[in-house]
């Protein structure tokens, strides 16, 4: 039995990464160090634009968390914020326990994220 | 209702038992399926705190669990959930904190766990291990049936 979690990378314009992840991101998902060392990959190469699709996301913990918390830091830095698309109603409340909602930018699409993007006073690249 | 699990830190172990703790929170609670989830959530950041800090994920050491379901005088259903680890014991017991910064990392699934549960605490037993305990109240609703 594995808790799986899977992800999908677009990079758009080597400027704004879409990560759509699968599945539960927890530090018992398989995987969840691979994902980690790619998040920091992209943020090394100068990414701090990053785009959550977790429409398709069951169930996160502390360490999901803390990703998204380093991902967020770092937009911080740059003026910006991470984007996320989520409706899962137990992955909202646990956003809500944590504080961590009031450090993210929810959007109801990704087409609605690029939006916000290409209109954000951040710091470029 | 008493329910008792011993697991180790092992993924495929932990992972069952979470699947097995679900359904009987689903159960407890009635209608009530976030508050299953949340408290699923805490058990879940309890038993990752023992791994990580106290048994330096050494997977092959146990854990106790065990849930308590009782009800008070006004029939609201009371969670008492205990998990016991064999790792060094704590100096002092742990307090989580009442505010978090909005990007720190640490503490931030104490911080959620006291949020959630109405009462938590992390407390040294003796001179080997130590004892996480967290309270959840459950108010009756009126379609909800007392346990008793």
């Amino acid at each position: 039995m594995e808790n799986k979690l899977k992800v999908k990378v677009s990079l758009i314009d080597d400027k704004i990464c879409v990560l759509t992840i699968f599945g539960e991101l927890t530090i018992f998902s398989n995987d969840f160090d691979l994902f980690v060392k790619e998040v920091n990959a992209y943020m090394k190469m100068g990414i701090f634009r990053f785009i959550l699709d977790l429409t398709n996301l069951n169930y996160i913990d502390s360490s999901g968390i803390g990703v998204i918390i380093r991902l967020a830091t770092n937009a911080s830095k740059h003026n910006t914020k991470i984007i996320t698309i989520c409706n899962n109603a137990q992955v909202l409340r646990i956003f809500s326990v944590s504080n961590i909602d009031k450090i993210l930018k929810f959007v109801k699409s990704v087409n609605e994220g690029l939006e916000f993007y290409n209109n954000d006073q951040g710091v470029s690249q | 209702m008493i329910f008792k699990f011993t697991i180790s830190g092992k993924e495929e172990e932990i992972v069952e038992f979470e699947k097995e703790l679900l359904d009987i929170l689903l159960r407890i609670v009635g209608d009530e399926e976030m508050v299953a989830h949340e408290i699923h959530f805490c058990v879940h950041e309890a038993i990752l705190n023992i791994l990580q800090h106290t048994y330096k994920w050494n997977v092959n050491l146990p854990i106790d669990i065990r849930i308590d379901v009782t009800e008070d005088a006004k029939s609201n259903k009371i969670l008492k959930i205990s998990i016991k680890d064999l790792g060094p014991p704590i100096e002092n017991p742990i307090i989580p904190p009442k505010q978090i910064e909005k990007f720190q990392l640490r503490k931030r699934g104490l911080y959620m766990i006291s949020k959630i549960m109405d009462d938590f605490s992390i407390e040294p037993l003796g001179k080997n291990g130590n004892i996480t305990n967290m309270k959840k109240v459950l108010t009756l609703k009126n379609n909800d049936v007392p346990i008793i």
